[in-house]
């Protein structure tokens, strides 16, 4: 029988203190921790996913938002490129009137090229 | 994964990149000793595995601050044995006024199983016996090798205080088991 502080493991008294102190049904144990954490990781994962959800759609709402502003601005520009004072100015309707309801083909090209 | 040539901290970085399969390794490897230092520490089964249960799941959320450079198993049981703790706090531990010894595995006949639930109720009344710290510590000193250093991280105390509890716990044991263990050697 071994007394000393720094001795090692007594084999009979550890013998019975796992003996008594037996932990029943390992598998069923671990089997039930697994179970546990595979739920926790799909949790995890739904969290992550809805933790995403509401930044990305303020992200979409506010580049649908952009666009949208963008869309406008352009469609106003294309609007200024042709005004309708460049119209009237523009040699083009009056050569067209000249060429009276007979204007045909012709009339138009030589209207465009005399134009440039 | 179940390889036990796999080192602890291997499977830890392994758990804390999100592998759980790593981590039900370490717990198919630790949970008996585990389980049972919550057994000692709460003195019923059903409580001990609720505890243990709690301790487990608590590290594997806290996998990614485990420290590789310090062994793992220490850290793991005072997860535990905090989970053990928080239980006994919360009040909800099941009456239990001594160890009660745990249910005689199939295989042996009557009689001998009549010796070994007499034996596992004396050892069992020999352990409640003891002061807390002194149960764990011989406990994981003598049931699960574990090494003095590590009894020390696990229970927060010097390694010293470790030494001296086992031995006293051992003294204590013998004592009340002098025949019992007699035998056994």
């Amino acid at each position: 029988m071994t007394n000393s502080f720094d001795s090692g493991p007594d084999a009979a008294l550890g013998r019975l203190l796992r003996d008594t102190l037996e932990p029943a049904h390992h598998a069923a144990f671990v089997g039930r921790i697994g179970a546990r954490i595979r739920a926790e990781a799909r949790e995890t994962a739904w969290d992550i996913l809805a933790g995403w959800a509401r930044p990305g759609m303020a992200a979409a709402a506010a580049a649908a938002l952009a666009l949208a502003l963008w869309l406008t601005q352009s469609a106003g520009r294309q609007a200024e490129i042709v005004t309708i004072a460049d119209a009237v100015e523009s040699s083009v309707p009056a050569q067209l009137l000249a060429g009276g309801a007979d204007a045909g083909t012709e009339a138009v090209l030589a209207a465009m090229v005399g134009d440039r | 994964m179940r390889n036990p040539h796999v080192a602890d901290a291997d499977l830890a970085r392994k758990a804390a990149s999100g592998d759980g399969e790593a981590f039900g390794a370490l717990v198919d490897r630790h949970a008996p000793a585990v389980r049972r230092a919550a057994l000692a520490l709460l003195g019923n089964e059903p409580d001990a595995d609720d505890a243990a249960q709690d301790g487990l799941l608590a590290a594997w959320r806290a996998i990614g601050r485990y420290d590789e450079a310090r062994p793992f198993r220490p850290w793991l049981m005072r997860i535990v044995l905090n989970a053990a703790r928080d239980l006994r706090r919360r009040a909800v531990v099941r009456r239990a006024d001594e160890l009660s010894p745990t249910l005689p595995a199939g295989g042996a006949g009557p009689d001998r199983e009549t010796d070994r639930a007499l034996i596992r109720e004396k050892v069992a009344a020999a352990l409640a016996g003891l002061p807390e710290r002194q149960r764990l510590a011989v406990t994981m000193f003598d049931a699960d090798g574990y090494p003095h250093a590590e009894i020390a991280e696990a229970l927060g105390v010097p390694e010293g205080t470790v030494r001296s509890d086992v031995f006293h716990a051992r003294r204590a044991l013998r004592a009340a088991l002098g025949s019992l263990l007699e035998d056994m050697r």
